[in-house]
């Protein structure tokens, strides 16, 4: 149960999170403070969040009671789920009055045991609502008394209650002897109403967003750790072991996404490996995808909902597609493309967003941003569809790998085609380069470059899309920068070119535009896509240091 | 929107201009106007500190061979100080710095006209 927690000092970059929560926790008395509906991705640290902050009330303050429960898979029907929600709730309720935390740990208690303890006590309020359950017969009348003891209890002590629930998407799957009785969670609206009794929910977010309660809470968003926290984190971890790994420039961590789940497995199995390069730590990383925790946690969610094992093949074919399509996917085209009935290709599709596996609640489907997932499902694909041997797989990651490694740091934007919108590619530019150290001039020629770039996606687009969109990739000595749009005409087919046409050239200034930018970049392609045109510019660092240091060097 | 702004002041006949923000197509002919009032007047040195200018693009740059102009019709000097490297390049390129004095500073520009006169 709840106490099995991280020591405070590996509790990486949830402070502000954990003291807002705190902070909010301890306003309960006011009876101002709403259910909060705690979301985030998975392994981003929710469940911990929790755990830490029911840790910090049990122990640091006396006014207000923590309640921590996580639906168990095992507890779904409606009778047993009741007793155990009930019986939770008294015990911790009696552990917080005397900060006796075995209480909290009692297993396998039975009701008249409980009731021996609570008649011990002297806690009426208790026996009163256990009488009252016990006497009910009805699971769903029975549900409703487990479901409002905590306000129960704050009517009758006057001591108001923090409820947090963890995995609340389980409740899904409740049931009355075998039949399924999802809606039964809407009786949670009353007891997330009580403003002495608030609640905390939190679980898989895309299931809990299409719950019923889900009016009736305030979501509050868990980010992904910052580097400046993953790091520490995986350095704290690694440290644990005795063993230290440099990861700069922490392109393995910037593929980690900054989830605390990946994060351990990862530093978990490289301490195991006992290597201490950063080569060794994408090896593990690999590992830890095709054939470790990362896989295995991933795979079990898959196999959750796709136990079918005839669909999974099909499963990952679409997953597949949709990660690698480069735009994103509606219900009907995906149904077309596989050749699956739209009643079937919409099951597919829900369970896939409600798993997490791809965004889209609105019927389009795209690639979520989890970079480790998409390697657990291409690794899945290349074993389970294309058939290809372990030793296959892992070379593939590898190369991706080294792919990775080289793009090192990218940003993506995109900005509308209004007047100066050119600024604000130009200003981001400036930003980035002074994060990633580069020279002031190269990054005021880049600027030239982009400025120039976006000035003429604005004057010659053509279709309805009046976006440019921007990507910026940073390798250790080469900069790449796309400017994409959907300025059809501005390339010739022939030479690829951009053509001078009589627009650019009655423009005073704008034949100037294409010489500059090829003056300031190493190379300024211009390619047919399907958006439009991508100009794209790529700038080589060693050889600029180059230049200037032989500029130095001559006086210049 | 509003990127770009000028400042002038007016030493021993020499008029200064300050430029500000983003030299586009606007921000250049406001400057090509700027000057044209001050060359009306009579004044005939012009010097343009580019300390406060962020980012030219082309058709802006393109505009100075404008001013250019208009300087050599009135028989005037131009000069140009504390350019970035980049803004160096950009006008190299359009062929304007042949017409024009480079100074590192304004002081070093306003000194060298004073002598000339």
């Amino acid at each position: 149960m709840p106490l099995r927690i991280l020591p405070e000092k590996d509790f990486f970059g949830r402070k502000e999170e954990l003291a807002d929560l705190y902070r909010r926790a301890l306003e309960v008395e006011k009876g101002s403070t709403q259910s909060i509906f705690l979301s985030g991705g998975r392994g981003v640290g929710k469940t911990e969040l929790l755990k830490q902050l029911f840790n910090q009330l049990f122990w640091k303050q006396d006014k207000i009671a923590p309640f921590y429960y996580s639906i168990n898979s095992a507890i779904l029907s409606v009778s047993e789920f009741s007793r155990d929600y009930l019986m939770r709730y008294i015990c911790q309720r009696l552990a917080f009055e005397n900060k006796e935390s075995s209480l909290i740990y009692l297993e396998g208690l039975s009701i008249d045991g409980l009731t021996a303890i609570l008649e011990e006590r002297k806690a009426f309020w208790a026996l009163e609502t256990l009488d009252r359950y016990t006497q009910c017969h009805e699971p769903i009348d029975s549900l409703r008394i487990a479901l409002n003891v905590p306000h129960q209890s704050t009517l009758a002590t006057g001591m108001s209650v923090v409820v947090m629930i963890d995995e609340f998407q389980r409740l899904n799957n409740f049931h009355i002897s075998g039949n399924a009785a999802p809606m039964l969670v809407a009786l949670f609206e009353m007891p997330l109403s009580f403003r002495k009794a608030p609640h905390l929910i939190t679980g898989n977010q895309a299931e809990i967003q299409e719950m019923p309660i889900i009016g009736a809470l305030t979501r509050m968003d868990v980010q992904p750790l910052q580097l400046e926290n993953a790091a520490p984190m995986f350095s704290s971890l690694l440290d644990g072991h005795g063993i230290k790994i440099s990861l700069e420039p922490h392109t393995l961590l910037n593929h980690l996404g900054g989830n605390p789940f990946y994060i351990k497995c990862v530093a978990r199995a490289a301490s195991l490996s006992k290597k201490s390069e950063e080569k060794d730590c994408w090896r593990t990383y690999i590992n830890e995808i095709s054939d470790g925790n990362i896989y295995l946690y991933w795979l079990s969610v898959l196999k959750s909902f796709f136990p079918e094992l005839g669909k999974r093949r099909r499963v990952l074919e679409i997953t597949n597609r949709i990660y690698h399509t480069g735009e994103s996917l509606t219900q009907h085209r995906i149904s077309k493309a596989f050749s699956l009935s739209e009643r079937d290709a919409e099951v597919i599709t829900s369970a896939l967003y409600r798993a997490g596996f791809v965004r889209g609640e609105f019927g389009v489907f795209r690639a979520p941003e989890d970079r480790v997932l998409i390697d657990f499902i291409d690794c899945l694909y290349m074993k389970e569809v294309r058939g290809k041997s372990y030793r296959d797989i892992k070379i593939g990651l590898l190369e991706k790998a080294a792919d990775t490694k080289c793009r090192g740091t990218s940003f993506e934007m995109t900005i509308p085609m209004v007047r100066e919108a050119e600024l604000v590619a130009a200003r981001c530019l400036e930003q980035i380069g002074k994060n990633l150290h580069l020279d002031r001039d190269v990054i005021g020629q880049l600027q030239m470059a982009v400025i120039e770039a976006c000035i003429n996606a604005i004057e010659h687009s053509k279709g309805e899309d009046k976006n440019i969109y921007l990507s910026f990739n940073f390798a250790e000595d080469l900069v790449e920068i796309s400017i994409e749009s959907s300025g059809r005409s501005f390339v010739s087919q022939e030479t690829g070119e951009p053509f001078v046409g009589r627009g650019l050239k009655e423009d005073a200034g704008r034949g100037w535009g294409i010489k500059l930018m090829k003056n300031f970049a190493d190379s300024v392609k211009f390619e047919k896509t399907e958006r439009g045109t991508k100009v794209v510019l790529v700038k080589n660092l060693l050889r600029e240091a180059r230049i200037n240091k032989e500029g130095t060097a001559t006086g210049e | 929107m509003n990127n770009f702004s000028i400042l002038s002041k007016t030493i021993n006949g020499t008029v200064i201009f300050m430029p500000k923000g983003y030299v586009n197509d606007l921000g250049a002919e406001n400057l090509e106007h700027a000057c044209e009032e001050f060359l009306s007047k009579g004044l005939k040195n012009v010097v343009i500190n580019f300390s406060e200018i962020q980012y030219i693009n082309s058709i802006g740059a393109s505009i100075f061979t404008g001013i250019v102009q208009k300087i050599a019709e009135h028989d005037s000097m131009l000069c140009f100080t504390n350019m970035k490297k980049v803004h160096s390049d950009v006008f190299e390129m359009l062929g304007i710095t042949r017409h024009v004095k480079v100074f590192k500073e304004e002081k070093d520009a306003v000194n060298f006209l004073n002598e000339s006169d």
